[in-house]
């Protein structure tokens, strides 16, 4: 068996070389008991290799995808603690899907219903999210949600209708008219959640325009010195943001920026506690002379610098009273909404159970009954629909019996 | 979403030397060459999309897999790869 690892090694170096993401299967993590999954020792090869790579060489970002079925659900957090001792960029765990005539034939001792996926994924998410950066998948979430080019050139959608899973044919990738055919068949939402938690989990791996991670980059200094959370709240951010600015149909020129710069004044005032408004207000004017500089250093059209720099000097301006400006302007007020939403986000939501010295329960009471709601009501659905996602999310982890 | 979509998933071959109980791949599909490959991969970027998910079938068993690779890098799009399972390594 040593030698099946052969052309993985074979081609090495071109994925070094040229690949962004390579994702690896892993369903078990020895050969006892479970039928129908296959030997995970190249895999695990494949993971000393990269463990074992020189840091200063070019390598893919790593994803470990697990199916989880009938045969192996009670035993994913071997393969946690398995994919522990290795650096991965993130694990996505998937619900078995009974799609394609080997799925279909093997239906009956492989299914998972919802439930039984997402309680044994919230388990291993809830011991196991502080080490290894995780996405649960459950099967609803591949429905008319990717855009597949077969081997011979066709579009398929997946779809799962009344519990039958099955791949519409939606034309020729060639065909003239196949983006509006597409178009009429896709689940914008599902698409760009999938395509954002999947491909920008770490988002700056997400294509974006150069200028931006250009803005990340010499933001990163001033975000270290800020919240022990900022990057990571940062992080989730960007991921929503260029999603929904594309959705509501915003300035992604302005938008963006404001995000990635919005917390850069925290490194002037030190780790206080952000509800702490001297800290508050001292972020914001620092926060805009900073951003000020770093859109000079890298040529940001001035007109748009102007924008950006006046919505980080305000943007946490309702804790000094005015809530009129996030009803006035998109743009503070979407913000607005994913920065409190954000609040129930994994990078996010154990550093305020700190700050407020509270548990998950009465973190969740007081994010429920905030003062958010009624003076700065969400500005659009797609942002209820993200904090709908967001709660679901966090009680998985959290607070499960709630 | 108003054009074309940024991230692409191509199932580049059905072929795969396992059998895995859960697999939800491509069966039997004839493939395209790599002239006609490439030509897909320059329809995508023109169209404006970004990465390419490179997926199958396993994808390392086609001979002109590292070609693939540096064709898709030349367009300067992003490559996403994803190995089937236990793919490739028979004994």
């Amino acid at each position: 068996m040593d030698s099946n690892a052969d052309l993985f090694f074979k081609h090495n170096d071109a994925i070094d070389k040229y690949v962004d993401m390579l994702g690896l299967p892993l369903d078990k993590v020895d050969n006892k008991n479970q039928t129908g999954h296959s030997n995970p020792e190249h895999i695990i090869k494949v993971l000393n290799y990269y463990k074992n790579l020189p840091q200063e060489r070019k390598r893919p970002k790593l994803k470990i995808g697990t199916v989880v079925t009938r045969q192996n659900i009670d035993r994913l957090e071997s393969i946690a603690l398995l994919i522990k001792n290795f650096v991965i960029d993130y694990w996505k765990i998937y619900q078995f899907i009974p799609s394609g005539a080997v799925a279909k034939a093997n239906q009956a001792y492989l299914q998972i219903n919802e439930e039984e996926f997402l309680k044994a994924a919230g388990e291993i998410l809830r011991s196991y999210g502080r080490d290894l950066k995780i996405i649960i998948s459950p099967r609803r979430q591949r429905t008319n949600a990717y855009f597949l080019i077969n081997p011979s050139g066709d579009v398929i959608m997946p779809q799962d209708r009344a519990g039958a899973c099955d791949e519409l044919n939606v034309g020729n990738i060639f065909d003239q008219d196949i983006t509006t055919r597409w178009q009429s068949c896709v689940n914008e939402d599902k698409y760009l959640n999938n395509a954002t938690d999947t491909f920008s989990y770490r988002w700056n791996s997400y294509p974006m325009p150069e200028i931006y991670n250009k803005i990340w980059r010499l933001s990163r200094k001033y975000n270290q010195k800020g919240q022990p959370y900022t990057e990571k709240h940062i992080e989730w951010l960007i991921g929503k943001s260029l999603s929904l600015t594309r959705e509501e149909k915003m300035d992604e020129k302005i938008f963006i920026p404001f995000v990635l710069l919005h917390d850069v004044g925290y490194s002037a005032t030190g780790r206080n506690n952000p509800f702490n408004r001297q800290s508050r207000k001292h972020h914001m004017m620092a926060g805009k002379q900073l951003a000020k500089k770093i859109l000079r250093q890298v040529d940001y059209p001035a007109d748009l610098s102007s924008k950006i720099c006046n919505y980080i000097g305000i943007h946490d301006n309702w804790a000094f009273g005015d809530h009129q400006l996030y009803r006035r302007n998109k743009h503070l007020g979407l913000f607005n909404d994913l920065d409190f939403i954000s609040m129930y986000s994994d990078a996010c939501f154990g550093s305020m159970m700190k700050f407020l010295n509270s548990d998950s329960g009465q973190l969740l009471e007081y994010l429920k009954n905030n003062e958010k709601t009624v003076n700065r009501p969400f500005v659009c659905q797609a942002s209820r629909r993200v904090l709908e996602e967001s709660i679901k999310k966090i009680k998985i982890e959290y607070a499960p019996g709630l | 979403m108003d054009n074309f979509p940024e991230i692409v998933t191509f199932r580049i071959t059905s072929r795969c030397s396992q059998n895995c109980s859960f697999c939800y791949g491509p069966k039997n599909i004839p493939e395209l060459d790599f002239s006609e490959a490439r030509s897909i991969f320059a329809l995508l970027a023109s169209k404006g999309a970004k990465a390419i998910t490179i997926t199958g079938g396993e994808p390392l068993i086609r001979n002109d897999i590292e070609k693939i690779f540096s064709e898709i890098k030349s367009l300067g799009l992003k490559i996403f790869f994803g190995l089937q399972r236990r793919p490739i390594f028979q004994t």
